[in-house]
């Protein structure tokens, strides 16, 4: 059935059509970029025959289709949100009236959200435009459900990601079978939710920095009649008590937070787990595709404004969940979408994220 | 939109230009999408004949409607080209160079 680029949930802005039709075009001009592009300049760079990112990312500079390729890359995720018909241009006149809906939710189940108005959020969330959003995405209502809506499109060939999420779900499942989960960096609850979802009988509790997200997310799972709980923490300082929960979950999480401070969210989750508990983690490591995968995603980074990226990448994560108390660490590929790894470690056919899982259990 | 710290083009005006045709191709996609939807309404509705629109003319609403809309076009066409801080710096190194004014 044909859709908007962008669906919009029932409560929520409202997006002339201006707006759904400006959108399309800037998804289909990512489109063409992850694949043909893309595919065109992975093509000039295995010509070049180089084994070190570096000197392939200084001889590409030269290319002029690269360089529409760094540019193309680094501007169409702003003009989802700025521009005319940008997000936020549109969604920061709505503020009034979309922070007034996410209160009406937070008055309804209030005791499953819990807000910290003397939190000091980190210098690292709040230093930079996250994802380029202007402002990032943890002071204002319109914040949020920009934050939602631009979401939809990161990823355009697999459009209205929730499949990404509920795959991850599904993959925590045939993990272990929790009681307690802490989703943790759960943002507006795009894996919280369908963590509720999959384990219907469990308690689950998602933990972010961002107040309107929080609410967001709260707002969402009211809307769905989920009962889950909503915590405002930072990752490295969980307000749970020790060995609380059976599994400690998160998506596209780790790669946002300095490597200090993935190895104080570490410890943090091993506190909180039961002995024997999973740790588990959807994010961004080891590319595959040699030393153009890593051309192609340290570019990414570079372009996209993701200082954290290339440090996890860096980070040897076994031995840190190790020294953190963990045990039984394996990290593997994730397959997002359906037939996604058909190139094995070899560069994949389109541009996509590295996916990957990493698995520990508390020691 | 907000200019990035890297350079992508050898020529730094390329990076405007391009920002220009991409602000503009959006415009003309949604131009595109609007019409379309129009003349689907228009159609489903039997209300238009084929030389309706040529024979509408121009009504006061049109009028201010355009008058309006050629501000907001402009503006989203050209703000690209708007980077103070990059126009300060040429203007003030264009200044420094100038030759002292003649007595």
């Amino acid at each position: 059935m044909a859709r908007n680029a962008i669906a919009v949930e029932k409560s929520g802005p409202r997006l002339p059509f201006e707006v759904h039709a400006y959108q399309s075009f800037v998804v289909g001009l990512k489109l063409f970029w992850t694949r043909s592009i893309y595919e065109r300049v992975a093509r000039e760079a295995k010509a070049l025959d180089l084994d070190d990112p570096r000197a392939i990312e200084r001889e590409m500079r030269k290319s002029v289709l690269y360089q529409y390729y760094g540019w193309l890359e680094h501007y169409l995720q702003q003009y989802k949100f700025l521009g005319r018909w940008g997000l936020m241009s549109v969604l920061e006149r709505q503020d009034e009236r979309l922070a007034a809906i996410l209160d009406e939710y937070a008055r309804e189940a209030p005791e499953r959200l819990r807000l910290d108005p003397d939190l000091q959020l980190p210098k690292y969330y709040v230093q930079g435009d996250f994802h380029q959003m202007p402002g990032g995405i943890w002071s204002d209502a319109c914040d949020a459900f920009a934050y939602e809506l631009g979401s939809q499109t990161t990823t355009p060939t697999h459009a209205h990601d929730a499949d990404l999420h509920t795959r991850y779900a599904r993959y925590v499942k045939a993990l272990c079978n929790p009681r307690r989960i802490l989703d943790e960096g759960c943002g507006f609850g795009k894996t919280t939710l369908p963590l509720k979802k999959t384990f219907a009988d469990a308690e689950v509790v998602g933990c972010d920095l961002s107040e309107p997200c929080l609410k967001l997310a709260h707002a969402r799972a009211v809307e769905e009649k989920l009962p889950v709980d909503f915590v405002q923490c930072p990752v490295e300082k969980l307000d749970f008590a020790d060995a609380s929960f059976d599994a400690v979950t998160g998506t596209m999480l780790l790669h946002e937070l300095p490597p200090a401070v993935v190895r104080e969210s570490l410890r943090e989750a091993r506190r909180v787990l039961k002995p024997g508990g999973y740790y588990t983690q959807l994010d961004f490591y080891d590319p595959p595709g040699g030393a153009i995968g890593q051309f192609i995603y340290y570019g990414h980074s570079e372009r996209n404004r993701e200082p954290y990226m290339v440090p996890l990448c860096k980070l040897e994560l076994v031995k840190e969940l190790e020294s953190a108390g963990f045990t039984d660490v394996r990290i593997e590929p994730f397959e997002e979408t359906e037939g996604a790894l058909a190139n094995g470690r070899d560069l994949p056919r389109q541009w996509r994220f590295p996916w990957t899982v990493i698995v520990a259990r508390a020691a | 939109m907000a200019e990035s710290a890297h350079q992508y083009f050898d020529d730094p005006a390329v990076a405007r230009l391009m920002g220009m045709v991409v602000a503009l191709a959006g415009e003309v996609f949604v131009l595109k999408a609007k019409n379309e939807r129009l003349a689907r309404a228009l159609q489903r509705q039997n209300v238009l004949a084929a030389d309706a629109i040529e024979d509408a003319g121009d009504d006061p609403e049109l009028v201010r409607w355009m008058a309006a809309e050629k501000d907001e076009f402009a503006a989203a066409l050209l703000r690209p080209l708007l980077d103070l801080d990059i126009a300060q710096k040429l203007r003030d190194e264009m200044l420094s160079r100038a030759p002292e004014s003649r007595s």
